[in-house]
């Protein structure tokens, strides 16, 4: 193992809970597929959970906005935006390492739209004194930004009162810059009011962070230089909100992408693994799942003779290890 | 998906049917040569002034990728700007599942025949 890639929130846009009803249709469908021999038991239960309640359920993507960490072999960490899952990962790091963390919190900003900073009022290391937190982005009014949702009127406690020490950094584009051991090289995507990709290397792995970027077919072939930049990553993790169809009409220059064009980009830069990220709120977990499904199907016969890509959806509590 | 020195091959041919234009499409529409097909498509979307509108008929298309997709939505706003309709037809498994995993199913009137598509136009 390089790098551990954990995906605390993965839905774009809005916090998206999974609603009663969603629930109650959830539980219908497993007690319809479970036999008696299958709940005999605390083990037999397990068991059944364990192997996915004989299909009854897709893929449970959780509706958490983005936050992803990347960890690696000697405990170096990386976290990705600070979208509602920061607030997951907060709870899990305060019950593993205690509230005050030996070694800073290095975080990378893609860019500033609320679901990729609503997480930081309630990232509980902020409020503690002793923490220190180290905040990367290339946008200019990157404290500003942090501010102005952290105080009245919409929060009650203000940003000055953060007890821990909060540091922002400026990064350039399109140069590798080092943070902690991981070398760290921003991309300008196609986003309303810019986003930024980073390409991360470590241990002679490398993970590509690109949420939120909009790919105009017309630009994609083996000239687009985002095909160099992606070319040969082990893992990217790519906004795939809209179908290629809203992305060339009605949701056109809305800032994101589909699977489909995940797929061609993945294919022209020998991707490894492409894993979809960013979903819309308004899919279910069943659509999400038709998604991954569509895209490798569509990849099967766009490949011809070039390397195969793996293609999955990433969800709240995922891990990928590269 | 060939590489960028090869072309894929791409033939636009400009017919009528009823006294709607038909563009028919045989080949493959990628990164390599979206472009000519782009032209093309613009030919045609001129070529159906004044008249009811346009038919693409994708019998013999094999495979057409996002940046092919666009260029039919280019040419379904031209014909639209001139108060026409843009069709599909025949659409062969393989760029079936294409229209449909991208939902671009969802955005233009298919017909399985030249002649039910262009019907689709002229009514």
């Amino acid at each position: 193992m390089a790098m551990k890639v954990k995906f605390w929130g993965t839905r774009g846009s809005i916090p998206t809970p999974a609603l009663p009803l969603t629930q109650q249709s959830r539980i219908r469908s497993i007690l319809q597929e479970a036999k008696p021999e299958d709940i005999v038991d605390d083990d037999a239960i397990d068991r059944f959970i364990g192997e996915g309640c004989r299909g009854a359920l897709p893929t449970i993507y959780g509706g958490n906005t983005a936050c992803v960490q990347i960890t690696a072999e000697d405990g170096a960490e990386l976290l990705i935006d600070f979208g509602s899952g920061a607030r997951e990962f907060a709870g899990h790091v305060m019950a593993d390492r205690g509230p005050v963390s030996t070694k800073p919190f290095n975080v990378l900003m893609s860019h500033l739209h609320w679901d990729h900073i609503m997480g930081f009022p309630f990232f509980v290391p902020a409020y503690i004194p002793g923490n220190v937190l180290n905040i990367y982005g290339c946008h200019d009014g990157m404290r500003a930004a942090f501010e102005r949702q952290h105080g009245a009127p919409s929060f009650p406690v203000p940003f000055e009162v953060l007890g821990s020490e909060v540091h922002f950094h400026k990064i350039p584009p399109n140069e590798p810059f080092e943070i902690d051991g991981f070398e760290v090289t921003p991309y300008l995507l196609h986003h309303a009011g810019d986003a930024y990709a980073y390409r991360i290397r470590r241990d002679g792995a490398d993970v590509t962070y690109a949420s939120d970027g909009e790919h105009k077919p017309h630009l994609i072939g083996d000239n687009y230089p985002y095909i160099d930049f992606i070319r040969g990553t082990n893992l990217l993790i790519f906004d795939a909100q809209y179908s290629l169809a809203e992305t060339v009409s009605v949701k056109e220059d809305w800032g994101h992408s589909s699977n489909f064009v995940g797929v061609e980009l993945a294919l022209l830069g020998e991707v490894d693994h492409l894993t979809f990220f960013h979903h819309e709120p308004l899919n279910s977990d069943e659509k999400l799942d038709e998604i991954v499904a569509e895209a490798r199907q569509i990849e099967r016969v766009m490949r011809e003779n070039r390397k195969q890509v793996q293609i999955t959806g990433a969800y709240d509590g995922l891990e990928i290890t590269v | 998906m060939p590489a960028a020195s090869e072309q894929s091959p791409l033939s636009v041919v400009q017919t009528d049917s009823g006294g709607c234009l038909v563009l028919s499409v045989s080949g493959r529409v990628d990164h390599t040569n979206s472009a000519s097909f782009l032209s093309e498509l613009q030919a045609g979307t001129e070529a159906s002034k004044p008249g009811p509108g346009m038919v693409i008929d994708l019998s013999q298309l094999e495979f057409i990728t996002s940046a092919g997709l666009r260029g039919i939505v280019i040419a379904n706003k031209a014909v639209a700007d001139a108060g026409g309709k843009l069709a599909i037809s025949g659409l062969k498994k393989t760029v079936a599942e294409v229209f449909r995993i991208s939902r671009f199913d969802t955005l233009f009137p298919i017909g399985q025949s030249v002649e039910e598509a262009a019907a689709l136009v002229t009514q």
